[in-house]
């Protein structure tokens, strides 16, 4: 067996379908990580526990430090419907007073949603809090998209190499604008909750609106659908 | 809150299918399911042991041209006498939920009979299933006023690359010569990419054994009618809703005729 360079390794790694999505997750999550002290300021700190400890990643000549303590999410969300799946499950990470962004993974199957056919998807939402914090008081605006990735039958990033060049566009990932509301309710000396917020969003697809652009049928009333949430914050 | 929790459930309540779980959903409930099987039991109870003339109205490839395929669906109802209507295939774009749900709206406006093919665009994401629950199984026969309709699903590339099932189609035209016309109808033309060059002569080799009258298809989204073998059957293709025209089988005593209509 030849051996392959550390570079082949990667690109090759880069190169799989499905490794972006962590590549882009890890993009995500690393302003979080300055946020919260970054690589500099836990040197001079140093915590011995695994999750704190600096772990140096090296990418060809650079290298960063990395800590899974990063990864340690301020909110778990719970959502029903909203294209995703009957039911997800999401992580959430606050980067600045108005953006958020959380990793979801939803299912959909016979059981949960009434597909004879199960669907597996990765979300990657972005939410913007649109009026400045406390100006509705418990009530927090925002809008945003989310990048979903379906698993399941007959998609595909790249078309199987039977197919002429072009033939069909991509049907694997699907970009979904939302726009919705959450209601957040502070919890007295909670252990590790220090909030639960409720949260109803109205999504919509790429696809949909292309046809509501495109057609007279397709309304602006036809291509929404509703989500319903439930965050909790993390202490 | 108040005003926009009103304002969300106000807004809500436009929609008819408010929570949708995913756009690759593959699974319909009454009265969406089995539409092909529901017809076909319909048309069975119409038909006349013997033959009388009938007409039929084809059109396929409605994607997502849905202002098209609305008009052509009400240039169809000015039709009183159509024994029931056949869509030649393709009735998505992405095989996803919400187009199955948009073409079955549009489409239970029509007053005749419907039979849906499945397209290679319909096969994509779930498509396949989500079509199956919807209007049965994709190959499937009528018999209408002692003729022969074979509805086939030729499919290939969609299905990794899969030979159309031409053991099903040799079965149903076995012993079929007592039909006063055998029509076969399937998304794809034979001499479409899709079908290898032996599928191809396969495909015109079986109508010309089993005398099959008239091959009839849509996938190519312009209409043609012709003979493109030297054996074998005369070819239609139905064009797409964009092109905005309707078609018509007119089976007669003597004979039968495409007729074009322009809406």
């Amino acid at each position: 067996m030849a051996l392959k360079s550390g570079k082949r390794i990667f690109k090759e790694w880069v190169a799989r379908s499905g490794s972006w999505v962590l590549l882009l997750g890890g993009l995500l999550l690393a302003p979080s990580a300055r946020a919260e002290g970054g690589p500099s300021e836990a040197t001079l700190q140093v915590d011995e526990s695994f999750l704190a400890r600096p772990m140096p990643l090296v990418f060809q000549e650079d290298t960063v430090l990395f800590k899974f303590s990063w990864l340690k999410p301020q909110q778990l969300r719970l959502q029903y419907a909203g294209l995703i799946g009957f039911a997800s499950v999401g992580l959430g990470y606050e980067f600045t007073p108005r953006y958020s962004a959380a990793l979801y993974y939803g299912v959909l199957s016979d059981t949960f949603g009434g597909s004879s056919v199960r669907v597996h998807t990765v979300s990657i939402k972005s939410s913007w809090r649109l009026f400045r914090e406390d100006l509705l008081g418990p009530v927090e605006p925002r809008a945003g998209f989310s990048l979903n990735w379906g698993n399941t039958n007959n998609t595909f990033r790249r078309l199987p190499a039977h197919y002429p060049e072009k033939y069909y566009f991509q049907n694997k990932l699907h970009l979904a604008p939302f726009w919705g509301a959450e209601w957040a309710l502070p919890l007295r000396e909670g252990k590790w909750i220090k909030g639960i917020g409720l949260y109803a969003e109205m999504s919509t697809l790429d696809a949909y609106v292309l046809e509501m652009v495109r057609t007279r049928y397709v309304g602006l009333h036809d291509i929404w659908n509703l989500a319903l949430g439930i965050t909790l914050y993390l202490d | 809150m108040g005003i926009l929790l009103a304002g969300l459930l106000l807004f809500s309540a436009g929609c008819d299918n408010i929570f949708e779980y995913s756009p690759y959903k593959a699974g319909v409930r009454v009265p969406y399911s089995d539409l092909n099987l529901k017809a076909l039991k319909v048309l069975e109870e119409q038909s006349r042991e013997a033959f009388a003339p009938f007409s039929v109205g084809v059109f396929g490839d409605t994607h997502t041209y849905y202002d098209d395929f609305e008009e052509q669906v009400a240039r169809f109802n000015k039709q009183d006498s159509l024994a029931f209507i056949a869509h030649m295939g393709d009735l998505t774009l992405s095989g996803i939920y919400r187009e199955f749900i948009w073409y079955r709206k549009i489409s239970s406006k029509l007053k005749h009979p419907l039979l849906t093919l499945i397209g290679n665009h319909d096969y994509l994401s779930n498509g396949e299933f989500m079509y199956e629950e919807m209007f049965g199984p994709s190959n499937f026969t009528l018999v209408y006023n002692n003729c022969l309709f074979v509805f086939m699903d030729d499919i290939i590339w969609e299905k990794n690359v899969q030979d159309p099932d031409f053991a099903w189609l040799e079965s149903v035209l076995e012993g079929s010569e007592h039909y006063k016309y055998r029509f076969v109808l399937a998304h794809i033309p034979p001499w479409s990419a899709p079908f290898s060059k032996g599928n191809e002569y396969y495909y015109n080799m079986l109508m010309e054994k089993y005398g099959v009258d008239l091959s009839l298809h849509g996938h190519t989204h312009s209409y043609t009618y012709g003979q493109p073998y030297e054996n074998g059957p005369p070819y239609f293709t139905s064009s797409s809703s964009k092109r905005r025209e309707i078609f018509y089988l007119d089976v007669k005593e003597d004979g039968f005729e495409i007729r074009k209509e322009d809406i």
